[in-house]
């Protein structure tokens, strides 16, 4: 893998925007190394949305982030490769991958209140953005550009003088939005964006989402414990715990038959107003301490239908129908 | 504009403070056991005297009538008469006043630009070596008196180098006189700025060897807490989701360092040196004694030694007045440059 | 939330604790140490002043005068032939004294205005504010010269001159801790019990607001040390007579021109030594009791 690619668009048009392979990020902590991505692989094509869901905490967040090697310290990625649109993120340098994000990557933070910088403003924010990966272009030019993102995000043009903290958390969040998608990257990568958003904006911003996805033909990265989004937006799913990747698969499929144990409770927990009659269920106990992983499989102790193998031998990715899923259920090796 | 309501509201905060010092000022003087008078003379007149010195002093009025007094002739700048001579107290602070400003400043400056920068290189070096020495220099610079620093610089640097005067602000007949034109003549009273408005630069240099040794001294002891304030600042801004974010637009290190790190960390810097200004006023009257420097400090030292009680109450008078108007104009330019206040 | 037996417990623990408990948590725990080691090697070593002194401090003709350190005299001599070890090991009782007593008058007074203060609120609060927040703005030396130099010298005057000085920073730390702790639930939930002002106070808030308490009187001891050596180097301090660190600094400053370092070296440096024993334990107590993100 080179770290620049030949050509803009790639070398051929059916390699998969990003490629991850064999990823394994670790913290050092004072106390003890703990593992928040352990050996995902992971390809998002040209095109598509790809759901990420997991527990808090179950490395999806990292994962999103290793993509465009924005683990904060003490975190590093370990081993594997991810490819970015032909571009080696792990080993290219400091400088190449800084032209990637913003330009190729857009990113979403799942926190707008703080996701911006307070003393800049809007117009500053976005002009500052442009000039930085396209240094030619004037400022009043850049302003333009952003205003006309603004409208597109339905934000009144004239707020472009506006400061963040005059925003509701809505707006940020378009702000943000608008912000990753400034360049016309082709891949975006939203983190929880609507998870400290109220309902009623949170539909309009996934509206929003749609929306821009259709008029910018992007490919859509959506990391979220949302369940429901993850129905509405993806076309494929990809469930995380304790940090391994343990199902993947089309939405329908997963929705209709979800076949990890641990899919299955999660989908079983989110409460559904049209059945009468429902028990309100859950997962019993926790996820684990991800310093100290059990032996085997990492959910082994939360699982009904655990037997002796998944105590001992950890479960590999097996093809099952058409998706697949690391668990011993299914892997009759 | 908020920005000016934010301004009226905060004049009018200072005003009872600036009031309940005054008056605290004035009670410590009269109020506390001893009268100043009796210990001002130390048993050596007769009553006759300490009755006329009363009532040269206005001390003989009623309580009320002299609080009052105080109060009025504080309004006209009046700060009251020395018991050494009866010379106007104002006038005496007026003179001594820009030598302690010009070492305030030069101290602050180099207290500023020595604690950010250790603090930011700490910030950066996180639980390196680098890292620990730098806040041992700073809890190690806090705990050193002013005034001991002073003289062990004095004696590396003065009499064991021979490097620095250890005193003074400058050799006699060096003064420099600002800008004269015919009549004209415009001093500050600085001797760093008026030297070069006489654009002579071998006084400048002068006045500049005087300056080093009291303002480094200051300046050490000062900057530890803004060592340790940048450093703590910076590690918390380095780590705020809009940083991540930044670098997530693909800004280059040096502008996230810039543009957002310090650029947010910087407003408490700010306050910080507003707050910093009563220590150093505390400090520049240990540093002044050391040094022989002619300043206000020195002048209350003086004061002290002795007993000129009106004196010293005008002087600790004007230093309260200082302080309230460099707080008030520390929290007006903190509202203009963060607009969070503001709007 | 903790129930009373638990908050007593907690009391305890913190107030007479094992030292390796200390080694426990880390750097902040090892600062700790380090700091009160320090400052009882100066605390032992003023208490035994009357056995391991070589001489008398005040006997004026000691040695010769002015004498370069040498064995007989380790330290040297001032101006007065008084020997300087024999100055040193006295030296510090003043200081500490003063330090003890004035921390003692903060207490006594900033803590429970500060609590009633914060827990009443009202005009009191608001006018009770206001005064300490002047005092606190004002710069601390000007202050407690204006004090010092009213009531005149001795240990008890000098104290009270200090404690007039950082009683606000007391009052403050209880007042902000208590209109936090104020509002909790388990602090309502006693007060719908029907609990006493009285007994809230002393049993639910108090306990939780003394751990920041001892963070900043640890501190404070240095604040007052450096105080007191900066009223004694202006002339306000004790009565010659007495051996004093403060005052070997302030007339060695005299003889430094000719020479004689080692009169104000080691006195200056046992003052450093002195605060910057109770500033590292008073920074290594606070970052205990209030860990800071260290990641």
């Amino acid at each position: 893998m080179k770290c620049l690619p030949k050509f803009m668009g790639g070398e051929e048009e059916n390699l998969p925007l990003l490629d991850i392979q064999s990823l394994v990020v670790e913290y050092y902590t004072l106390k003890a190394v703990v593992k928040a991505v352990d050996r995902v692989s992971l390809s998002v094509e040209k095109g598509e949305t790809l759901g990420l869901v997991g527990e808090s905490g179950c490395g999806k967040s990292t994962l999103g982030l290793s993509a465009i090697r924005l683990v904060p310290s003490p975190g590093r990625i370990v081993s594997g490769s991810v490819a970015l649109d032909g571009i080696d993120v792990v080993n290219c340098s400091e400088e190449e991958i800084r032209l990637v994000r913003g330009k190729r990557v857009g990113y979403i933070f799942q926190d707008p209140m703080t996701s911006l910088n307070p003393v800049k403003n809007i117009g500053d924010h976005f002009v500052e953005m442009i000039r930085t990966h396209e240094p030619k272009v004037i400022r009043e030019d850049a302003l333009k550009r952003a205003e006309d993102m603004l409208e597109r995000l339905g934000i009144v043009p004239e707020r472009i003088h506006d400061f963040p903290h005059q925003f509701s958390g809505g707006m940020r969040q378009r702000v943000m939005i608008g912000l990753a998608l400034a360049l016309n990257p082709n891949l975006l990568i939203a983190d929880e964006p609507t998870t400290s958003l109220d309902v009623i904006v949170e539909a309009q911003i996934v509206e929003l989402l749609k929306r821009l996805k259709e008029s910018l033909n992007l490919t859509l990265i959506l990391i979220t414990h949302n369940i429901g989004l993850v129905a509405e937006m993806a076309d494929r799913v990809a469930v995380m715990y304790a940090g391994r990747l343990i199902e993947l698969g089309d939405t329908r499929r997963l929705f209709e038959k979800p076949l990890h144990p641990y899919t299955q409770a999660l989908l079983n927990s989110v409460p559904n107003i049209t059945k009468k009659g429902q028990v309100l269920s859950w997962i019993p106990g926790a996820p684990p301490d991800l310093a100290e992983p059990p032996p085997g499989c990492p959910y082994h102790p939360r699982c009904s239908f655990a037997f002796d193998r998944c105590m001992k031998e950890e479960p590999l990715l097996v093809k099952h129908d058409d998706s697949e899923v690391a668990c011993h259920l299914y892997d009759k090796r | 504009m908020a920005l000016r309501s934010y301004i009226v509201s905060r004049i009018l905060l200072t005003i009872p403070m600036i009031l309940l010092l005054l008056t605290l000022v004035f009670f410590i003087i009269r109020v506390l056991p001893g009268d100043p008078v009796l210990v001002h003379f130390e048993k050596q007149a007769t009553p006759a005297l300490i009755e006329e010195f009363r009532r040269q002093l206005g001390l003989d009025k009623p309580l009320e009538q002299q609080y009052f007094d105080y109060l009025v002739g504080l309004l006209h700048g009046d700060l009251g008469k020395s018991m050494a001579d009866f010379s106007s107290v104002g006038q005496q602070i007026f003179s001594a006043f820009p030598a302690t400003l010009e070492l305030s400043i030069f101290s602050i400056a180099v207290a500023v630009l020595l604690g950010v920068f250790l603090g930011a290189r700490a910030s950066r070096s996180y639980n390196s070596i680098e890292d620990h020495s730098i806040r041992i220099f700073g809890i190690v610079s806090y705990a050193i008196p002013v005034f001991f620093l002073g003289m062990v610089f004095q004696l590396i640097f003065g009499i064991g180098l021979h490097l620095f005067p250890t005193g003074g602000r400058i050799s006699p007949g060096m003064e420099p006189r600002g800008l004269t034109a015919g009549d004209f003549q415009l001093s500050t009273g600085l001797y760093t700025v008026d030297s070069l408005l006489e654009g002579n630069l071998q006084k400048l240099v002068e006045a500049l060897r005087y300056l080093m040794l009291p303002s480094l001294t200051l300046g050490i002891v000062l900057s530890g807490i803004f060592v340790r304030l940048t450093r703590s600042n910076m590690l918390e801004t380095l780590r705020l989701d809009f940083v991540t974010a930044a670098r997530a637009r693909g800004l280059s290190e040096r502008a996230v360092l810039y543009g957002y790190a310090l650029r947010n960390a910087f407003l408490p810097i700010l306050t910080m040196m507003g707050l910093q200004f009563a220590a150093l006023l505390a400090g520049a009257i240990l540093t002044e004694t050391t040094f022989s420097w002619p300043g206000l400090g020195r002048y209350l030292v003086d004061r002290i030694a002795f007993r000129d009680y009106t004196a010293i109450q005008g002087t600790i008078v004007f230093f309260g007045l200082l302080v309230a108007l460099v707080s008030l104009i520390v929290d007006i330019l903190y509202a203009y440059l963060d607009p969070r206040i503001r709007f | 939330m903790m129930t009373y037996t638990e908050t007593r417990g907690r009391i305890i623990v913190q107030f007479f604790p094992r030292v390796a408990s200390l080694r426990k948590r880390g750097i902040a725990g090892w600062i700790t140490i380090v700091g009160l080691a320090m400052v009882s090697a100066v605390v032992l070593m003023t208490a035994a002043a009357p056995w391991i002194s070589p001489h008398d401090p005040n006997e004026i003709g000691t040695g010769p005068v002015l004498a370069y350190p040498t064995w007989s005299f380790p330290l040297g001599t001032n101006h007065l032939g008084q020997d300087m070890l024999s100055r040193l090991i006295w030296g510090g009782s003043t200081m500490l004294q003063v330090a003890v007593l004035s921390v003692l008058v903060c207490l006594v007074v900033g803590v429970p205005v500060g609590l009633l203060s914060s827990y009443v609120g009202g005009l009191f609060d608001k006018s009770a504010s206001l005064a300490m927040d002047s005092i606190y703005a004002f710069p601390g030396l000007v202050l407690a010269i204006a004090i010092a130099a009213m009531l005149g010298p001795g240990v008890v005057n000098m104290s009270l001159s200090i404690a007039v000085v950082y009683v606000p920073s007391y009052y403050r730390i209880v007042r902000s801790q208590v209109l936090s702790i104020k509002e909790l639930p388990y602090v309502e939930a006693a007060k719908t019990l029907g609990a006493p002002a009285r007994s809230t106070l002393l049993r639910y808030i108090l306990p939780n607001v003394l751990p920041s308490v001892v963070a900043v009187a640890t501190v404070n001891f240095a604040d007052a040390i450096l105080t007191a050596a900066g009223l004694t180097f202006v002339g306000l301090g004790l009565p010659v007579s007495i051996p004093d660190w403060g005052w070997d600094l302030t007339y060695g400053r005299r003889l430094l021109p000719s020479g004689a370092w080692w009169v104000i070296t080691f006195p200056g440096l046992m003052i450093v030594i002195l605060a910057l024993g109770f500033a590292l334990a008073g920074e290594g107590l606070s970052e205990l009791l209030n860990p800071k993100l260290k990641e």
